[in-house]
């Protein structure tokens, strides 16, 4: 994924030393991304490892035996016995002159900065600089609050011009939407004319920026990253199954955004704009937030064991009579629970999948990066859960046909967390058919309404544990977040 | 004083040494058809660095050894003829591509020859309309005499040479920046490595060789390597072009050996100061090199080493001359304005210190300076310097900061305590 | 055994001790009386005591000179809540040279332990501890101040302009 071509397995490991430590390199790659591999913190603002190389912000510079000066590492390749120094005086006057230089016209507006608490300037300030600001004349002023497109906000008199944006866009999506206007101390970045960036990639730009020039509008004002608590995760927008990491914060339980985590075999250092926006269905006021059950055409809020008591009569009819239809957005893990509750302890095979088996395993991707076809994150894994039990032919058009023609009473519905996936879901069961109580387990409130009888309410990604397993059958595993519904219970505990 | 060999400016007043059949009366393209007729590639390369050839444009690195850089083996190669004269204070290549256009376009063809390529360009600044016009009807001429073109007098060896208009940025007569100029993008130096020679314009293999250092080479190639080193000095050998400017009687441009002593060029070649001015101080060469006082003029010669020596260098030869009616704080913010407006914007220590240093001079002339910020000036210049960015801009941005700092700090000091010029 | 008392007719001169005890306080009683010397006691409701400037009572919310909120809502006064009773709710000021400014502004005095840690953190000067210390109330809900209470009530007589206004 990453456009960058770097040395890899092909070339030989070779040993260098730094500061002192011996570390194992490939003979040839990039000096920085060996020193950073292996834990050498070197400041850097505009090198990234899914990037090609500017040299431009002039902070990683090292020593190197047998150089007559230093040298930027993001620039120098690794070569056998190399001695790399790192903590010398030399270096360390070069890091704080150079923090000195970028901070000079920065508008230190930190408090109203998004950024502020994983912000390069900060960071390297705490820990290189620390120094009294010598710089007494007038900042050099520009234009703030920009919105470029949906996503993203800029503020050119944040940005320190490490051009790490324009090249995301010239290498990763190819769109070429941002440059460098001007030059000298009058250079910013921007879009041509304040163009919107349109495609489908652009708070990439966000997470790379080291500074906050570039903020998400989504995130904006929201939250100080600092409340926030990161969780690895996987992406639930499509089948490619990106990696990510959510930001919660636990005090308030909410979920405040998803970014990136890296991952070579699947998304690289990358993901969609569309897959960012996933969290949102997991918030409070798009969530079942109670138990519901049907009373005289109007759903009312009930308890946990008054649901009990109605499963249970439920599951005394016939098993024949009882249907279950699972989409793909729940875990491995639930699925195999609802497939080995319905058919050992209930009894019952009319169990049927939403997932297209040809869209499930489509590896081409619509927009020639990353996102696929299939909105659903689990496609394949329920695939090979049905598969498991014989049950893999029975899809969703052999349960709408059997719905018309079957006598079944009892439908269990497990309803999508995401709605995207499924525009039509609702009209599936408006039709007249045999069913008499239909249970719907689920999580979206648009689902809320009194066509179902009984509502039961489930935890979405963020609040499980589990495995989805992506397009090319590759099993991700989940992390556990906060639960931000505290009636929600998982599938486990629904069905037993 | 002894007559002082031509090596560039042999034919310069000859009239109409522009067009193509008085220049080949005069010699000239003799050492192009030899070249091509008789020598191989490989023994030029070594002619060339058996005569010492240094580069003219600023850096003086050796030519023969850049030329030997490039892979031998690689199908498409350039050579780019670097005439992006921005160098303030220089007015050389001018000269050369106006009145002797051929002489450039004979040493390309040396050149390309020595390291094979069958294309080159000229990159003009874009303000220099006459070098432009001139050298285009030269390459017209010349490409109608099969001088140029298809198969060059009758060898297999094919060469076309176009002229390409700079836009006027400063930072464009850096090798790399001309590059990515020329390569449609915003001209701004390429991190090093891959050097040029390996990996430049189009991502391939290119030399890029001044005007000057280009005009040289049918001297070379006609009277040979011993005979270039026996001019100049041991180190810096061949002849120089020095232009000289500032309140002098006979200001222009003066083909001189190197190693030639300043005081001479000055006071002899350029008639004294004007009126009853003093010699304050000299820039050596063009506007990046740290000046000299009045003192170290007196004992300087001109040649790389020596200006090494005391901390300044030879550059592009642009002299200029500094009378003692002028405040250095006044010239020295003109200095920081100049590198603050062509800096690309690239590099942070540049970016952001040529801004920093210019606001920090101009506090001191308007009478805002602090005792604090001669030192300010001394420390955020050092900084700047030694291999800190991409190119040498940043450099060459700092070192007359430094010098005129370190030189001349009684006046910047006056200014600071008196808050009024000291003239 | 036999104890030997004291005749009886002693127990009349109880008075004597008791007196002798009484002149101490008397002393006290006259001198306070007559004012002679200077008395630490503070007549309280009608009568309060000068605070130190550093004296840390019911929070403040300053303005800027235009009279508008200083608070950035960067939330750094939050993040140093020990006791957790600053909430604040940042949104987008229209005006875009100011950006950020709290549309919701509250403090839960019941939970606030008067630290002054909030005063501490904060960049702009915008909150500060005041001199207000009596504020008994009878419901828990008039102890949550607000972004206007906190920066308008009539005890600030107009507001307070903070130290940083660029």
């Amino acid at each position: 994924m990453t456009s960058h071509s770097e040395p890899k397995a092909k070339n030989p490991m070779v040993k260098i030393t730094a500061d002192g430590k011996v570390i194992e390199a490939p003979k040839g790659g990039n000096l920085l991304k060996a020193l950073l591999d292996n834990g050498v913190s070197v400041p850097h603002y505009c090198y990234h490892p899914g990037l090609s190389v500017a040299g431009c912000c002039r902070m990683c510079f090292v020593e190197v035996e047998g150089q007559p000066r230093p040298l930027i590492s993001c620039n120098a390749t690794v070569t056998e016995n190399m001695v790399v120094k790192t903590q010398t005086e030399t270096v360390k006057n070069i890091q704080k002159w150079n923090l000195a230089f970028h901070l000079i016209n920065h508008p230190l507006d930190c408090p109203i900065c998004d950024q502020a608490g994983e912000c390069g300037l900060q960071n390297y300030y705490m820990q290189f600089g620390k120094y009294e600001s010598r710089m007494e004349e007038e900042k050099v002023k520009k234009r703030k609050v920009i919105p470029i497109g949906d996503h993203v906000m800029l503020d050119t008199e944040r940005c320190i011009l490490c051009s790490r944006c324009v090249r995301f866009f010239d290498e990763v999506p190819k769109t070429s939407e941002m440059a460098i206007f001007n030059r000298g101390d009058r250079s910013e970045i921007g879009t041509y004319e304040d163009k919107a960036l349109n495609n489908n990639y652009t708070l990439n730009s966000v997470d790379i920026c080291p500074v906050g020039a570039l903020t998400s509008r989504d995130f904006r004002f929201k939250r100080r990253v600092w409340f926030l608590k990161d969780i690895p995760s996987i992406c639930p927008g499509c089948s490619t199954g990106c990696n990510v990491t959510i930001s919660q914060d636990p005090i308030e339980k909410r979920t405040y955004r998803m970014r990136p985590r890296f991952n070579e075999e699947v998304n690289g250092y990358w993901m969609c704009d569309y897959g960012r926006m996933r969290y949102k269905h997991t918030h409070r006021e798009s969530r079942i937030s109670t138990p519901l059950i049907k009373k005289a055409a109007t759903l009312i809020p009930t308890e946990w064991d008054e649901t009990k008591h109605e499963l249970f009569t439920i599951f005394k009819t016939p098993a024949s009579q009882i249907s279950v239809l699972i989409t793909p957005q729940y875990t491995s893990e639930d699925i195999t629970h609802i497939y080995d509750f319905f058919t050992k302890t209930i009894g019952t095979q009319n169990i049927f999948h939403c997932a297209d088996s040809h869209l499930a395993s489509d590896s081409t991707v619509t927009d020639e990066l990353l996102f696929r076809r299939d909105k659903n994150p689990n496609s394949q894994g329920l695939l090979k859960i049905s598969a498991h039990y014989k049950l893999q032919e029975q899809n969703l058009s052999l349960f709408q046909q059997k719905l018309k023609s079957d006598p079944w009473t009892i439908l269990f519905i497990f309803g999508p967390h995401d709605l995207e996936a499924y525009p039509e879901f609702l009209s599936w069961f408006k039709e007249n058919n045999s069913l008499k109580t239909k249970i719907y387990i689920g999580t979206q409130v648009k689902h809320q309404i009194p066509l179902f009888d009984l509502l039961l309410p489930t935890l979405t990604f963020i609040e499980t544990e589990g495995t989805f397993v992506n397009f090319k059958g590759l099993s991700q595993k989940l992390s556990r977040g906060v639960k931000l519904i505290p009636e929600a219970k998982p599938i486990c505990e629904i069905l037993c | 004083m002894t007559p002082t060999p031509k090596i560039v400016f042999q034919n310069l007043h000859i009239p109409n040494i522009k067009k193509l059949a008085v220049y080949r009366e005069h010699g000239g393209y003799t050492a192009a058809q030899k070249v091509l007729k008789e020598t191989k590639p490989e023994d030029i390369i070594t002619l060339v660095k058996n005569s010492g050839l240094r580069g003219r444009g600023g850096a003086g690195f050796g030519t023969g050894m850049k030329w030997s850089f490039v892979p031998k083996d690689a199908p498409l190669k350039y050579l780019l003829c670097n005439a992006d004269e921005g160098e303030p204070g220089t007015f050389k290549d001018r000269i050369l591509m106006e009145q002797i256009p051929h002489s450039t376009l004979e040493g390309m063809i040396i050149a390309c020859y020595a390291i094979q390529c069958p294309r080159a360009y000229i990159y003009v600044r874009g303000e220099y309309t006459e070098s432009i016009e001139a050298l285009e009807a030269a390459i017209q001429e010349c490409t109608k005499n099969n001088f140029l073109g298809k198969n060059i007098f009758g060898t297999p060896f094919s060469l076309d040479i176009h002229v390409f208009k700079g836009a006027g940025a400063y930072i464009c007569g850096e090798e790399t920046g001309l590059v990515t100029s020329m390569e449609g993008a915003k001209g701004q130096p390429k991190v090093k490595p891959p050097f040029p020679a390996i990996s430049g314009f189009n991502k391939k293999p290119t030399v890029i060789n001044n005007v000057e250092t280009l005009a040289v080479l049918p001297w070379i190639i006609l009277n040979g390597a011993d005979n270039y080193k026996k001019i100049g000095t041991e180190k810096s050998p061949g002849t120089k072009l020095f232009c000289l400017s500032g309140p002098v009687k006979n200001p222009g441009t003066y083909e001189l050996p190197l190693g030639f002593p300043l005081k001479d060029l000055i006071y002899d070649i350029g008639g004294g100061l004007t009126g009853n001015l003093k010699l304050k101080a000299v820039i050596p060469g063009g506007l990046s090199a740290p000046v000299l006082t009045a003192e170290e003029t007196m004992t300087m010669t001109m040649d790389f080493e020596s200006l090494a020596k005391v901390g300044s260098m030879l550059g592009s030869g642009g002299v200029i001359v500094i009378a003692n009616d002028q405040c250095m704080v006044d010239l020295l913010s003109v200095i920081t304005y100049f590198y603050k407006h062509e800096s690309c914007g690239q590099c942070t220590p540049c970016r952001e210190g040529t801004g920093w240093m210019k606001k920090v001079v101009d506090s001191i002339l308007h009478q805002r300076g602090r005792a604090e910020d001669i030192p300010l000036l001394q420390d955020i210049s050092t900084n700047m310097m030694g291999g800190r960015t991409i190119c040498a801009l940043s450099d060459a941005a700092a070192m007359p900061v430094k010098s005129f700092v370190t030189k001349f700090k009684q006046e910047f000091e006056y200014h600071i305590k008196n808050k009024r010029c000291h003239l | 055994m036999l104890i030997k008392r004291p005749p009886s007719y002693h127990k009349l001169f109880f008075f004597r001790g008791m007196l002798l005890g009484m002149t101490v306080t008397l002393k006290h009683f006259i001198l306070n009386l007559l004012r002679i010397r200077k008395i630490p006691t503070i007549q309280y409701p009608e009568k309060k005591r000068e605070r130190s400037a550093r004296f840390k009572g019911k929070h403040i919310l300053t303005k800027k000179l235009d009279g508008s909120i200083r608070c950035t809502s960067c939330l750094l006064c939050q993040t140093a809540c020990p006791a957790r009773c600053i909430k604040i709710t940042p949104s987008e000021h229209p005006d875009p040279k100011v950006e950020k400014f709290p549309i919701s502004f509250q403090i839960d005095l019941l939970r606030c332990v008067m630290c002054g840690y909030c005063e501490e953190a904060c960049p702009v000067d915008a909150i500060r501890m005041g001199q207000e210390y009596e504020w008994a109330d009878y419901s828990e809900s008039s102890f949550i101040m607000d972004k206007e209470y906190l920066s308008n009530r009539p005890a600030l007589q107009g507001g307070v302009i903070s130290k940083v206004n660029s």
